[in-house]
């Protein structure tokens, strides 16, 4: 391919000094959370999330009962006065 | 070997393939940073089994393809919110090769919108090659290839350039 041989004019060029500086700069910051990282935090949080209200939707009716009212006896500790 | 040894060996290497790939200085610059805080994090992981030029070079051309597809993403967004404007528009407003003398660039940048449309791996096999001047084995070892791959992938590189710039003048 004839348009290939064009790729001989480049010319090679040079990085400019202070690219050097800028980039310890950069490192100098410190460690800037990647977005991937975030978005990985933000996917297992909604799949745990889910994971709830699935697990939650899933209980009968009577075990749900059972569960609010263990929650109740274990809380209204004041009702033990009488 | 420190950060800055290698920095001043490889740094221009790494610029020119950067450039390479994405035609446009201030990218290439940010890629070249992006490069070298890799090289700085993961020195310690660099076990000489191969050469130090190569190791740089599959960062370079990691991040570079990275990037790439990071831009596009965001070209997706920014075309999503002005339907008006196609792709062609923004890569072309968007090259400035240092490199490239004036009376090549509107050549080379139409070469090298066709070759942006290739796969990866053919992409690098061509820039590799042709741009960069590296030798088959070299190729070969920067992307973990046979030496025979690298000759299929830059013939398939070839076909597929052809059929676009055919279809480019067809239009």
């Amino acid at each position: 391919m004839q348009e290939l041989d064009l790729f001989t004019r480049i010319k090679k060029v040079e990085v400019r000094d202070s690219l050097f500086n800028d980039m310890t700069a950069k490192l100098e910051q410190g460690t800037i959370i990647p977005m991937l990282y975030i978005r990985a935090a933000a996917a297992v949080l909604l799949c745990l999330i889910s994971l709830e209200v699935f697990v939650t939707s899933q209980l009968n009716p009577t075990t749900q009962n059972q569960i609010s009212a263990s929650l109740i006896t274990e809380g209204n500790t004041y009702l033990d006065y009488e | 070997m420190k950060l800055e040894e290698i920095y001043t060996l490889q740094k221009n290497a790494v610029f020119n393939l950067a450039l390479s790939y994405v035609q446009n200085t201030q990218d290439a610059e940010e890629i070249t940073q992006d490069v070298f805080i890799s090289v700085h994090k993961n020195i310690t992981k660099f076990k000489y089994q191969s050469s130090l030029k190569t190791w740089v070079y599959r960062i370079t051309i990691n991040t570079s393809l990275d990037f790439l597809k990071a831009q596009k993403r965001n070209k997706r967004k920014v075309l999503f919110q002005a339907r008006s404007i196609d792709s062609t528009t923004i890569q072309v407003a968007n090259f400035d090769h240092p490199g490239v003398q004036l009376e090549d660039k509107e050549d080379l940048q139409r070469l090298f919108q066709q070759i942006n449309r290739l796969p990866e791996n053919q992409k690098t096999a061509l820039i590799l090659l042709k741009i960069e001047q590296e030798k088959t084995a070299e190729v070969a070892k920067i992307m973990k290839l046979t030496p025979k791959a690298v000759e299929s992938l830059f013939s398939r590189a070839k076909t597929n350039l052809k059929k676009f710039i055919e279809q480019t003048e067809g239009l």
